[in-house]
């Protein structure tokens, strides 16, 4: 093994996934929204409360690597404050867009938490 | 004894390469012999098998029912008659599932475990799902990764038509009694079908000892090409099944009022087959000859047996599977505290180039059942050594600083 670490992660997904904005239960979600991904277990539970037409506050909870929970709370800091119809265009390259290194990426991990808060909206006009 | 330096200059994708291969249980390499073999029929011969009346066909047909007598000379059949070939495992059940569908006089419980792979439930259910002469039940698991013998037996009754299970588990290499379980479904007149996926890479499998009814597995998972499976059926249940697919090959006389399918086995190989794959198939069977299937059982156990010792010794690392001193597969599958599985393998792969495999491995009822969330697993082959364990340990608690740490 070289002395060199080898980067595995990009550090701000890294620093995320240690300390997730965002983590919890809301006590009274107006919209509520979950995703898997079916190959390894990953799960996220997202709960957002709606004033006006736009985000007021989001929360995620759930289970996974570094990729799903890091994503994930980079998704929760974008979407809030964001309009229902705003948050709906978000995609992989708005997390992608909050990493500045080079790591391992696996899109169907990235996407659980943006998965969630798609079906959180979908019922959302 | 297996003389690992030598058995590794046969496989090209690992010889003077860095990587260390632990995903096994997927896929194995393929050695020298084998390739060498693929492309001697594309070079050399390159015709299909059967319908030739020249030369050329008739020396590929040779070759192809070669393999078929060598398989069923692997595995104990009685005759070559008795062995299909198909795309892999997973076609061989579904061949099976959907053949028993169409067998009229057969209705009741399909049983299979909640350690089997997806491949050998999904072809069950999607049969009892389409019709009511079939209901699907699950043999409980314990907490171990064991299976409940007081549920099977509770579950197993004349009605039963099946009992599929796994030879042993691809997520925790837990053995399971074939023998034992093939007489229980026997006695209760349901047919003994088993995934011998997991079971024939290492450890010679005799269909008459086991008395088994089916047999299911893939070449790549034995140093064989991708691409073809196997499907073993007495012949005489062979012969009253109806053919799933129909096609070409399959079929004797076919005139619009009438249809004679064709004989066991061509009746299951509706089309032209991997006729390469299945030649090459024979160098496979000839090279595990050649190591010798007791030698393999013993590398295998002995790598196994390391890597379970070195493993526990690392802090907050818990294995799954089988107890100390039980019989188990080539594999050890484990997780590291505050570590997800996914996180793991992705740095052991960064660190050192190993390559493992974690998430749920196609079995998502055993994980439910055992209540794990996700899983890694090394596996071990006849090309890996001892000291790749010893690096695979330092990789884990490399991996562990360099993931668990800020928390
Ligand atoms: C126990 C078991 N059964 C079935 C399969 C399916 O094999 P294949 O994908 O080659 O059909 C596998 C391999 O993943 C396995 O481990
Ligand atoms: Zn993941």
């Amino acid at each position: 093994m070289s002395d060199e670490r080898p980067q595995i992660y990009d550090q701000n997904l890294m620093h995320h996934s240690q300390n997730p904005h965002n983590k919890g239960e809301l006590p009274n979600p107006d919209l509520q929204g979950s995703a898997k991904n079916p190959n390894c277990g990953d799960k996220i539970k997202l709960g957002l409360n709606i004033k006006d037409g736009s985000i007021r506050d989001i929360k995620f909870d759930g289970y996974g690597c570094v990729l799903c929970i890091g994503s994930a709370s980079i998704l929760t800091q974008l979407a809030r404050g964001l309009s229902v119809g705003d948050a709906k265009e978000l995609t992989l390259d708005d997390i992608e867009a909050n990493m500045n290194e080079s790591g391992k990426k696996r899109e169907e991990c990235m996407a659980v938490g943006l998965n969630a808060l798609k079906q959180a909206l979908s019922e959302e006009s | 004894m297996l003389d690992v330096n030598s058995v590794r200059d046969d496989f090209p994708a690992l010889k003077n390469q860095d990587l260390i291969y632990l995903d096994n249980a997927a896929t194995s390499m393929t050695p020298e012999p084998v390739t060498r073999e693929l492309i001697n029929y594309y070079h050399e011969l390159g015709t299909s098998v059967y319908r030739g009346i020249y030369k050329r066909a008739e020396e590929t047909t040779n070759k192809f029912e070669y393999t078929r007598r060598k398989t069923a000379d692997f595995i104990g059949a009685e005759s070559s008659r008795e062995i299909v070939f198909t795309k892999n495992c997973t076609e061989s059940l579904n061949i099976l599932a959907y053949s028993l569908h169409h067998w009229k006089d057969r209705n009741g419980k399909i049983l299979v475990t909640e350690m089997d792979h997806h491949s050998n439930i999904l072809p069950w259910r999607i049969m009892a799902e389409s019709s009511n002469r079939f209901q699907l039940e699950y043999v409980r698991v314990n907490r171990e990764g064991q299976l409940d013998m007081e549920d099977l037996e509770a579950k197993l009754s004349s009605n039963s038509v099946a009992l599929a299970f796994p030879a042993i588990s691809n997520v925790i290499g837990a053995y399971n009694p074939v023998k034992k379980l093939t007489d229980l479904a026997h006695e209760n007149g349901a047919l003994a079908v088993v995934d011998g996926a997991q079971w024939l890479p290492h450890r010679q499998f005799n269909v008459r000892d086991y008395n088994v009814d089916f047999l299911a597995f893939s070449a790549h998972k034995m140093l064989g090409p991708t691409g073809l499976g196997i499907l073993y059926g007495k012949e005489e249940l062979l012969e009253q099944m109806p053919p799933p697919f129909g096609g070409g090959e399959m079929v004797r006389s076919n005139t619009k009022t009438e249809v004679t399918w064709n004989e066991v086995p061509q009746k299951f190989e509706a089309g032209t087959p991997p006729i390469a794959q299945i030649i090459a198939f024979s160098k496979t069977l000839s090279y595990l000859n050649k190591l010798g299937m007791s030698s393999i059982r013993k590398h295998v156990n002995k790598l196994t047996a390391k890597a379970l010792r070195e493993l526990e010794k690392i802090p907050g690392l818990k294995i799954f599977g089988p107890g100390k001193g039980e019989e188990r597969g080539g594999l050890v599958s484990f997780n590291l505290e505050g570590v997800h599985p996914h996180d793991l393998a992705a740095a052991l792969d960064s660190l050192d180039d190993i390559a493992i495999r974690a998430g749920l491995h196609c079995a998502q009822p055993l994980h439910e059942a055992m209540k794990l969330n996700a899983t890694s697993r090394a596996s071990f082959y006849v090309y890996n050594d001892e000291a790749e364990i010893d690096r695979l340990v330092d990789a884990i608690k490399e991996a562990k600083n360099v993931l668990g740490g800020e928390k």
